[in-house]
Order: C-alpha cells, then structure tokens, then sequence
C-alpha cells in the first residue's frame, strides 16, 4: 500500500512501531484514539494526497478532524492529480498549537514535531482504560445481521441484554428492510429463512411483522431459534419450527471473532440517519448522503456519490480501503484516523480510493491505486 | 452556573435553530461561555447552521452511554472562542434518551458555562420532553401565524406545568409591510394571545436564509444587518438590559424597495 516504503526505511520502522500499538487497540476505535504522529513526509508520488490526522484522546473539537483542504489541483505528472492539504494538527496536551502544517507532497518536510507528538502518543497509551474496551463487540452486537449459509439464510436479531444501549423495535425493522432491499439476486425465490432472536421477548405480532417483511422480498421464514420460552412458544402456535437451543454452528459469528462476515451488499440510497454497520465489507450500489453513516470492519466500497461518512477497518484494520466513484465525503475514518472533507468541492470528480499511509489518510485516484499497492 | 434556557415552538419551521445558533453566537461574542446542545435527537440541524458537522466526532449518545467523556463531545467553534456544540445523535431516534439522562447530561455542562442553550425539536412528543427537562428557563420562538402561536400557546402550557416559570417570546419573521397592510399579525397581537413577556422581534431578511445555507450564522458575520441587531438586543435584554424595540417600519425600506415598490404600481 506504500509507495514510499523504501525511501526512508527508520522512519518507516518507528511508524509500523505506532501502528501496531494502535492494532492493540482495536476494540476501542470508536473511543477516544491516539493522537496522530506527522511523520517525515518523504519523497513520493503526487498522487499521494496527505489527508489526515487522528483524533486524540485529549479533546474536544480542536482536535478533532484535521482542517484539510483539497485546494487547487496541481496536474503531476501523468495527469494524476496532486492535492494540496493543510492539515492543522490535534491540540495535544503538549504546547503545539494547531499551526496549518502544510504538508507539500513532492517535497522534503522537516519532521521536528514528530517527537513531541510520539511523547503524547506513549502517555495516551498508558491511560486506556480497560473499561473502554468492548465498545465495537457491542456495536456489532447492536446490529441486525443477515448471513446466507447452505441452504437457507440466517438472520440474527441483536440481543436485548447483552448491550447497554438497544434498539427500539422500529430501529430493528428498519435495519432488517435495509438488510434485505436489493439482496434479491443473492437468492432464489421462496428461499428458507432462520430467524436467530436470542434472549430477544417476541410477541405474534412482531413476528408476524418479521415474516410479512421477508415475504415482501421473496422469502420464506420457517424457524426461529430462541433462547425465551415465551418467544418459543409465540413461535410454534403461529406455526413456525422452534429451535430452543443454540444447534446452529454459526454460533460463532456472535462472538467476536477475526473472520469478516459475507460482504454486504445493497442496493440503495443510505440517507441521513441511517447507519450501516456491518461486521465486513459493504458494497454500496447508490449514494451515501450527508448524514448517511457507513460503519464496517472491512473495506467500503461506494458506487456513487459518498457525501456521508465512511468508517472502513472500524475494528482497527489500517489497511482498509474507502472507495467511492464520487469522493465528496462529510468524514472519513480508517481504522482510528479521521480526515474531514476539504472546504472547498472539486469542480471535477473520478473515482478515489482513500487508505492509510504513515501520513494519515491519503485520497488518490482509484484507478492509480492498484498499481500503487502493488508491492 | 450556567443559565439553562431551552428553544422552542411547537411548530416545525418557525426559527427554533436559526434562533439558537445567532443567540448563542451573540452571547459567545459579548464574551459569555456558551454551550448549544441540540436536543433533536434523529433530525440534527444546529450542526449544520453552525457549519460544524464535518468536525463532529462524538455525540451526545455516547456521553451519555459513557463511552466517551464530554468533554470530548463538545464541538468547539474555531471562530468564536467561547462556544461550543454539543451535537445530537442523527442515527438513533428520540427514544432513545429519557429526560433524566438529559438532565444529568445538562447538569454536568452548565458547570462550566454561562449560558447553556437547548435547541428542541418540534413536536411535544418525547424529543420535547427530553428537551425542555433540564431548563430553567424558555425562548418561545413564533412567527405571526396563527398555526405558530396556537402551537406556541400549548407549549406555554406545558412549559408551565414542567415548573419552567420564566417564559420569553421571539417573534420571527415579521414582516412590517404586510402588518402595516392588515395582511399579518402584528407582533401585539400575538403577544395579546400568549401573555408573556416579549424579549425579542426578528424581522423576515433574505440574509437569514443566505447565511443559514452557508453554516455562517448572522452574528458571526462582520456585516451589520437588522436581524444581527435583532439577537443582539436580545442576548442584551437576557442580560437584564432594557433596551428599546427596533422601529421596523416598512418605510424604513431602503432605496431599492421602494423602487421596486413603486414600479410595481
């Protein structure tokens, strides 16, 4: 993923060093993260566009996202296209005011802050406290997930107790219809469905509700595996199989565990207020609009405009990729960095691709990014 | 402590936010610490009007499920020294809070402000409640509409049955021609109807739509226009000034106006 990575081999060392610490963090990325760490900006091709920053444990808004200004497009050589950022640096506790720190992408930088910010970094780390770990375990948990496995498909309903915060039952349905609206070609018609409902009470109506809504998308609910008696028993009198105990192997997917889920697919328009989040990698057929969120553990790509926010590697993986034919976003993160969008839009818009360099997060042509990651 | 003021109408659409935001940048300006917490969970606004909404990392969800600390929340405003946001969540819905949460949430803000600003969602539903919960005070924004003020009367209302005893009103949107032609209700009239004590008019100006679209409000701008004067009489009189109303006679119009009005005949 980086081009640089043989041009200034110590510096590039000391960076993998704090990436590693942050990979220790996955569990809190949504909770306060490091504070960044400009590192020597080295010789590299303009299509690098230095773009971010992280946000600091410290905070309020000042530091939060970057001020980053995709200004003029400077034409580089083989029309890519350079730009221009200044990002203003997190208010650390240490003295460093927010000074634009105009990161020039075809030039040498000087890299006297960085030792200052790698101190703030060591004392960030010592002062994560454990209690802030489980927050992305809940967060999955708060999803409702769809899971195709051999012959039928698996829908889960987040659990009720295991989470702090839980959905009200409209949240759930709107979640389920998201989930389903253009899947239609991941499925025969009249396909079987497992509903997964845990320690979830449910009554006729709601599972009435639950079924009308897979009917309207061709499928066919025939089993709900629970955990309450109540809901088993809701369940066979409107005469739909019961499985009281976990006899499914796909109890693992609940559990925290490395291995992504199926890549998401949809087929809509994320508009504001609705959230994906989703425990792999999303694929968007549409627009994400301003106030739209799409949160996933892998890569995100969008085919259209993405005006919302983008958070790709949200458990922490630095190599995760946000795509986007339309790159207009109101923020991005991966992994623990967070870029803002720049003040002023580009009159002129191609596919990008956004990824992690030592820098922060980068924004380059998506057509130039695989030659790029190309080691 | 901070005063604790909460926003509000009844009807959507009156002003509420726009109100919130030049207010609390006014007050900011004369030099007061001001936080502006926008209470309409789902339906965000405030951030936008104030142009913060890249910059929002955390919400008020997440202080108050403790997964952040408030501090961290608050937007601070890099244009105003003194003004901060503290943004609501617009993924979840506004059942998500109870009015206690908010109330604890708005006890542990106004320690270290002076002015604490709460902009409700419209509405008398549960966004309403959790809104006007930790108040002490109200703005009761309308404009000279009779939908607006007979939703403005029944939140009189229940403001006064939550035990909030110190109700103010805005009129928004006036326009001093159309009074002046009987085609409008004049800002006494609406007060006749309500029966509170009037803390400010804000005439109908083209420049409050061109700066809400920016996320400049008014008060921020160095231009002087008379909607700016307008929050600043007002952020003056919740000080306890006594400051005189603004004339706003359609013959004040400028030169252009009454061109125009003059061709039309």
């Amino acid at each position: 993923m980086n081009s640089n990575q043989n041009s200034d081999n110590s510096n590039r060392e000391k960076t993998i060093k704090i990436i590693q610490t942050d990979n220790n963090q996955i569990a809190i990325q949504l909770t306060p993260t490091l504070p960044n760490f400009p590192t020597k900006t080295d010789h590299k091709p303009a299509e690098e566009i230095p773009f971010q920053e992280k946000p600091s444990e410290e905070t309020s808004s000042e530091e939060k996202p970057s001020e980053v200004k995709k200004s003029e497009e400077i034409p580089a050589d083989n029309n890519q296209i350079a730009i221009k950022v200044t990002p203003t640096l997190p208010n650390l506790p240490s003295p460093s005011e927010e000074k634009p720190l105009e990161i020039n992408t075809l030039e040498e930088k000087p890299s006297e802050v960085k030792p200052l910010e790698m101190k703030a970094l060591e004392i960030k780390l010592s002062e994560v406290k454990p209690s802030e770990i489980n927050k992305s375990d809940e967060q999955k948990l708060l999803q409702v997930i769809l899971k195709s496995e051999e012959d039928y498909l698996l829908l889960i309903l987040p659990s009720e107790t295991e989470t702090t915060t839980t959905l009200t039952w409209g949240e759930i349905l709107e979640q389920i219809k998201i989930r389903l609206s253009g899947n239609e070609r991941f499925w025969q018609a009249q396909t079987a469905v497992h509903l997964k409902v845990k320690d979830r009470l449910l009554d006729a109506r709601q599972l009435q509700a639950i079924a009308d809504l897979l009917n309207e998308f061709q499928l066919q609910l025939i089993l709900i595996d629970t955990n309450r008696r109540a809901t088993a028993v809701t369940a066979a009198t409107a005469g739909y199989s019961v499985a009281q105990k976990a006899l499914f192997t796909h109890e693992k997917f609940t559990e925290s565990n490395p291995i992504l889920a199926d890549t998401l697919y949809l087929q809509t328009t994320i508009r504001s207020g609705t959230e994906i989040n989703h425990p792999g990698t999303v694929v968007i057929w549409g627009d994400v609009n301003p106030g739209g969120r799409v949160v996933a553990i892998g890569d995100i790509l969008i085919w259209g405009r993405l005006k919302g926010f983008a958070h790709a590697g949200s458990q922490g993986n630095t190599s995760a990729v946000i795509m986007a034919l339309q790159m207009q976003p109101t923020q991005l993160r991966i992994a623990d960095y967070i870029a803002r969008s720049p003040e002023n839009t580009p009159n002129q818009f191609y596919p990008e691709t956004a990824y992690i360099t030592p820098e922060g997060i980068r924004i380059t042509r998506a057509s130039d990014f695989p030659k790029m990651s190309r080691k | 402590m901070a005063r604790i003021i909460v926003v509000t109408s009844g009807k959507g659409g009156v002003g509420k936010t726009t109100v919130t935001a030049n207010l609390g940048m006014t007050l900011a300006k004369l030099g007061k610490q001001v936080a502006l917490v926008d209470a309409d969970f789902g339906l965000r606004n405030l951030d936008l009007l104030l142009g913060l909404e890249n910059r929002i990392v955390y919400t008020a969800i997440e202080v108050i499920a403790g997964e952040c600390r408030l501090e961290q929340a608050l937007v601070k405003d890099k244009r105003l020294p003194g003004l901060v946001l503290l943004p609501a969540a617009q993924t979840r819905t506004k059942e998500i809070i109870e009015p206690e949460q908010m109330k604890a949430l708005v006890a542990q803000i106004s320690k270290s402000f002076d002015f604490v600003l709460i902009d409700s969602p419209a509405g008398i539903e549960m966004g309403f409640k959790n809104a006007i919960a930790p108040a002490q005070e109200a703005l009761i924004v309308t404009t000279p509409e009779i939908t607006a003020v007979r939703d403005a009367d029944r939140v009189v209302g229940l403001l006064e049955a939550q035990n909030v005893k110190k109700i103010n009103l805005i009129v928004n949107r006036i326009r001093p021609a159309m009074v002046k032609a009987n085609d409008m209700m004049s800002v006494q009239d609406v007060q006749e109807i309500l029966a509170i004590p009037l803390i400010g008019i804000i005439p109908d100006d083209e420049k409050v739509i061109v700066s809400t679209n920016k996320g400049e409000p008014l008060a921020l701008g160095e231009n002087e226009s008379i909607p700016k004067t307008a929050f600043m009489n007002i952020a003056q009189r919740l000080q306890g000034k006594k400051i005189d109303f603004l004339e706003l006679n359609p013959e004040n119009d400028g030169f252009l106006t009454r061109l125009r009005k003059f061709l039309k005949f």
